[in-house]
C-alpha cells in the first residue's frame, strides 16, 4: 500500500501547494487586511476555533500502527510522526491564510463545507475549483486508505487479543487481509445507510477503487 | 525532540533484574496450537509458528544474574542467569547462561531440540516446552544485558534485529516494508483528509480572521500529541498502534478491551462519513458566491 498511499498524499499535497501559490499572487492590499489582527475575535472564539480544527489534525496516530512493519522504529516512528505533523501544520497554515484573503469573512462565513473549493475560484477560476474538487477525492482515498490501514491493524491486535472473533486475524493469500474486508464492509455498510440517496454509488465506487490500490495482486 | 533513555548500569553478581511487561519471540515451533499454562506470561500463538511470550506486569519474573564475565567486546562478554519464572512455576527454576555459544541454541538451535523431541511422550514433551520457554525468556533478557555489560550504548545488533522482527507482531516472517518516505505519507494522508475541506468553513465561522492562528494552536496541541504517540510507539512498537498501549497501560480486561473496541468502530465509519458529507457539498452548489462577487 505504501506506493500507491505515496502517490495519491503528493499529488493532492500538489494541489493544495497550488492553491496556495495562486492565492498569494492574487494577494491585494484588501486581502492582507483581512489578516490585521485588529479584525480577531476574542481569545475563546480563536481557541475554540483550534478545538474545531484539531480534528484536521487527527490521523497522525495511523503512524503508530504502521510501527510493527519498520525496520528501526525507534527512529523512523518519531521522524515520521513529527516530520507529518510538521508538513501538515506548514501546508494548513497556508491554505487558511489563503482562504482568509481570498474569500470576505462575511462571505466565508456563509459558505459552510465548500469554503476551500470557493476560495480557490478567484485566483484560479472554474479550474480551480475543479481541482479542489479532485484534491477532495483523493483526499478521500488516501485518508481512507490510511485509515483502514490503521483499523484493520487495530482489528488484528483486538483480535489476537482476543477482543473480536478470530475471523480478523485469519490471514488470506498469506497476509492479514480478511479483517481488511471486513472492516471495509463494515464501513461501506454505514455509509450506505448513512447516506442513503445521492452518494451511495458513487462511495461504493470509490472505496471499490480504494480496496483495488491497497490490496496486494 | 526524542526521550533520552538513561544508560543501563552495568549488571552485577548477585543483581535481580525484573522482566519487564513486554512481548518476546522466543522461538519457532512445530506445533504452534499447544498451550502452556503452567507459564507465568501469556502466551500467543501466531500464525507463522513463532511463539509470542507476554510477561504479565502483575507477575513477578525476572532472572538474577549468578556470574558476570567481563569482556572488551559484547558478543564476548558471557552473563550467567538463574531464571526464577514467578511462585507457580518455581520447580521450573533454570540456571542458563548467555553468551556468544548459547545464543545460537537460544534463537535456532531449540527448534530443531523441540522437533527431536515430537516423537516421545506428550507430557515429555510438554515439559521440555516449557523450560525451552523460561530459558528463551531469561537467555533475552540476559543477552540485553550482555549489551549493557560492555557499556555499549547500544544492544547488540542481532538482538534489536530479533525485536524488530517479532515484537507486538507475533510474528517474525512480518515484512519490514514501510520506510520513511511512506510513514510520512501515512501521517499526511491520514491528517490532510476529509478534515481541510469539510472544517475550514466550520472555523472559519468561529474563528473568523484568526483562523490562521486557530490552526497554528490546533498545530502545536496535535504535535504534543504526537509527542506522546512517537514515545509509546518507539517502546511499543505493534501493529495495534493505540490499541496496545491501552493494553499496556491497563492491562487486558473489560475496560480496555471495551475502549479498544470503540477505537476500532470509531476509526473508519468517521472518516468516510465526514469525507462523504464534504464532498457531496463540494460538488454541489458552492458557485453562487462568485457570480455575485467575481473579484475579491
Amino acid at each position: 500500500m505504501g506506493r500507491a498511499e505515496s502517490v495519491i498524499v503528493i499529488i493532492k499535497v500538489a494541489i493544495l501547494v497550488v492553491f496556495v501559490v495562486a492565492a498569494f499572487m492574487a494577494l491585494t492590499g484588501k486581502g492582507v487586511a483581512r489578516l490585521s489582527p485588529t479584525s480577531w475575535p476574542g481569545p475563546l472564539a480563536i481557541f475554540t476555533g483550534a478545538g474545531v480544527i484539531f480534528v484536521g489534525y487527527e490521523g497522525f496516530g495511523l503512524i503508530t500502527n504502521a510501527a510493527a512493519n519498520m525496520a528501526q522504529p525507534e527512529r523512523e516512528l518519531p521522524r515520521a510522526m513529527y516530520g507529518s505533523v510538521a508538513i501538515v501544520i506548514v501546508i494548513y497554515l497556508l491554505v487558511a491564510s489563503g482562504v482568509v484573503t481570498n474569500v470576505p469573512l462575511g462571505v466565508l462565513k456563509g459558505l459552510g463545507d465548500s469554503a476551500l473549493a470557493v476560495a480557490a475560484k478567484p485566483s484560479l477560476g472554474q479550474a480551480g475549483f475543479r481541482l479542489i474538487a479532485i484534491a477532495a477525492l483523493l483526499s478521500t482515498s488516501s485518508a481512507v486508505n490510511a485509515t483502514l490501514f490503521g483499523s484493520t491493524n487495530i482489528a488484528y491486535q483486538i483480535a489476537k487479543n482476543g477482543g473480536l472473533p478470530p475471523a480478523f486475524d485469519r490471514k488470506l493469500w498469506g497476509r492479514d487481509v480478511e479483517g481488511l474486508f471486513i472492516t471495509s464492509g463494515l464501513g461501506l455498510f454505514v455509509v450506505l445507510v448513512y447516506h442513503m440517496v445521492a452518494t451511495a454509488p458513487s462511495s461504493a465506487v470509490a472505496l471499490g477503487a480504494t480496496l483495488a490500490a491497497i490490496v496486494p495482486p | 525532540m526524542s526521550i533520552t533513555r538513561a544508560r543501563p548500569a552495568p549488571p552485577v553478581r548477585g543483581q535481580t533484574v525484573p522482566i519487564a511487561p513486554r512481548e518476546f519471540v522466543v522461538a519457532k515451533y512445530p506445533d504452534p496450537d499447544s498451550r502452556l499454562p503452567s507459564l507465568p506470561c501469556r502466551t500467543d500463538t501466531p500464525k507463522s509458528g513463532a511463539r509470542l511470550l507476554t510477561i504479565a506486569p502483575d507477575r513477578r519474573v525476572g532472572v538474577r544474574l549468578t556470574g558476570v564475565a567481563r569482556a572488551r567486546t559484547p558478543s564476548s562478554s558471557g552473563i550467567g542467569v538463574q531464571y526464577f519464572p514467578g511462585r507457580r512455576c518455581a520447580s521450573r527454576c533454570r540456571k542458563v547462561r548467555s553468551g556468544p555459544i548459547e545464543r545460537r541454541s537460544a534463537h535456532s538451535g531449540h527448534v530443531e531440540h523441540a522437533d527431536g523431541h515430537k516423537e516421545e511422550d506428550g507430557q515429555q514433551v510438554r515439559r521440555e516446552r516449557t523450560h525451552v520457554f523460561c530459558e528463551a525468556a531469561a537467555r533475552v533478557i540476559a543477552d540485553g544485558l550482555v549489551g549493557s555489560l560492555a557499556s555499549a550504548t547500544e544492544r547488540p545488533r542481532w538482538f534489536q534485529k530479533d525485536h524488530a522482527d517479532g515484537e507486538g507482531t507475533g510474528e517474525s516472517t512480518r515484512r519490514a516494508d514501510i520506510g520513511l518516505v511512506a510513514a510520512l505519507s501515512i501521517g499526511v494522508g491520514g491528517m490532510i483528509g476529509a478534515g481541510i475541506f469539510s472544517i475550514l468553513g466550520v472555523v472559519a465561522r468561529v474563528a473568523g480572521s484568526a483562523m490562521p492562528l486557530s490552526f497554528a494552536i490546533g498545530g502545536v496541541v496535535a504535535g504534543l500529541a504526537a509527542y506522546s504517540y512517537a514515545a509509546l510507539g518507539k517502546t511499543f512498537p505493534s501493529v495495534g498502534g493505540a490499541v496496545t498501549f491501552v493494553v499496556r497501560g491497563y492491562g487486558e480486561g473489560v475496560a480496555s478491551g471495551s475502549l479498544n473496541l470503540f477505537q476500532y468502530f470509531s476509526y473508519p465509519e468517521w472518516q468516510l462519513v465526514s469525507c462523504l458529507a464534504s464532498r457531496r457539498s463540494t460538488f454541489s452548489g458552492a458557485d453562487s458566491w462568485v457570480e455575485q462577487s467575481p473579484s475579491s
